[in-house]
């Protein structure tokens, strides 16, 4: 593994108390491909991975990709609500609520895999978690649209489901 | 040691316990023993073969001060001198003394000792490395408040009059709850999410004292320390869990100051 390719060659690396700067490279990641370069100067280490990461700036992972987060959950407040107001069956409502409710939840997802299956300590099971996720809500975005074409659609399921025992 | 030596001994002034309450007229209240057991982490480098293991203590809280740090120094004075943890200035000031006491982190030289006979647990800073006993190796959080360059920077130069830079009340109100950190780690050794991805988040001690640099009126880098945190982990791993605040002996709040640099980086 990369990782460990470059801790090594930290580990081999002959420690001389005269070299006040040393370039030490951590693998760092987003899609599990960046290769980050942090240069700083080190008294001789105690670990190998005593060394502070930095990335590459991308601010569609920093605070475009949090923005978005922010986005979605105040919308998904506004079509959670809408259906208390306006009825539920209302087509448009259905469609949003199917599209940005998964969506907003595979956000969370990320953040879960991000925060427990890191790439830098896993590897592929980073990759595979990840995909794994994007495909499940890849299915819920399908299964959810065919029930709102096909069926009911979701306000109107709440609502059945809501008053199911008063129906009888 | 010759006679004389011997005899001026036999009047040290300091008397034995015995007489000293037989001579004594009127002996002071003394207060009946409460026994306290103090378990205490403990691990010895010198021996990698032991685990850690916890070590009981009992010690009478009655004849010692109120603080956990009174007791722990007095466990070393009296019953374990192999006992090792930090300690400096024993008033909240110096951070040394950092520890998880009672299933929370704080200082040991302000947690008071509850005066009752339940054990009390002493851990060093969770998730953290273990120099020995109750000291954690805090080398990578240090790396960690260096890398964000905690000084002013200025790309101006300094005041061309060569006197102090200046700044207005209101501008110095704005390091108020933030200067006062004194770096003791509870709070990032508080954070679930600084304990899984220590090595790429910064974790909520770092993060308030970037803030309170980015904030400064005086430093001219605000957006320059921002970029640098544009990333899924240096601040992004801050899911507002907010065990920082809870835990912060100082009573302050580094989750606030994360928010607020969320805040300001989403405007800009």
């Amino acid at each position: 593994m990369a990782m460990n390719i470059a801790r090594s060659r930290i580990a081999m690396r002959p420690v001389s108390l005269l070299a006040c700067r040393q370039t030490v490279r951590p693998v760092a990641f987003h899609s599990g491909r960046m290769l980050a370069q942090h240069s700083a100067d080190t008294a001789p280490a105690l670990r190998p991975d005593d060394k502070v990461a930095s990335f590459p700036p991308s601010a569609s992972s920093g605070s475009v990709h949090w923005n978005l987060e922010r986005g979605l959950s105040l919308v998904n407040a506004g079509l959670i609500t809408a259906p208390f107001i306006v009825g539920a069956g209302n087509s448009v409502i259905d469609f949003s609520l199917g599209v940005v409710l998964p969506i907003h939840i595979q956000l969370g997802l990320e953040n879960i895999v991000l925060d427990y299956v890191p790439y830098r300590k896993y590897g592929h099971l980073y990759t595979v978690a990840l995909w794994a996720t994007r495909a499940f809500t890849g299915l819920t975005l399908y299964g959810i649209y065919q029930f709102n074409t096909n069926d009911v659609g979701v306000t109107e399921f709440v609502k059945r489901v809501w008053h199911a025992d008063k129906k009888e | 040691m010759s006679f004389a030596g011997k005899a001026l001994r036999s009047f040290s002034t300091i008397p034995a316990r015995g007489m000293a309450t037989a001579a004594a007229p009127a002996a002071p209240t003394v207060k009946a023993p409460l026994v306290k057991t103090f378990q205490i982490y403990r691990w010895d480098p010198a021996q990698p073969s032991s685990k850690p293991h916890m070590q009981e203590y009992k010690i009478d809280i009655n004849s010692c001060g109120p603080m956990v740090l009174d007791a722990l120094l007095k466990i070393k004075n009296e019953q374990d001198p192999t006992l090792t943890f930090r300690r400096s200035c024993r008033e909240g000031i110096c951070g040394s003394c950092a520890m998880n006491i009672a299933g929370g982190n704080t200082l040991a030289c302000i947690a008071k000792i509850e005066r009752d006979s339940a054990p009390l647990k002493i851990y060093p800073l969770p998730h953290m490395y273990v120099v020995k006993d109750l000291v954690p190796d805090l080398t990578h959080f240090y790396r960690q408040y260096k890398s964000i360059e905690p000084y002013l920077k200025q790309k101006t130069g300094p005041p061309a009059d060569g006197k102090e830079n200046l700044q207005t009340i209101e501008d110095r109100k704005k390091l108020d709850g933030l200067y006062e950190c004194i770096l003791c780690a509870c709070c990032s050794t508080s954070c679930p999410s600084y304990w899984w991805n220590s090595d790429v988040y910064l974790g909520p001690a770092v993060l308030m004292q970037a803030y309170r640099w980015m904030i400064d009126s005086r430093d001219q880098f605000g957006p320059e320390r921002r970029a640098a945190m544009q990333n899924s982990f240096s601040v992004y791993r801050c899911h507002t869990i907010m065990n920082c605040a809870k835990t912060c002996p100082k009573g302050l709040n580094p989750g606030k100051a994360i928010a607020e640099i969320k805040k300001i980086m989403a405007a800009e």
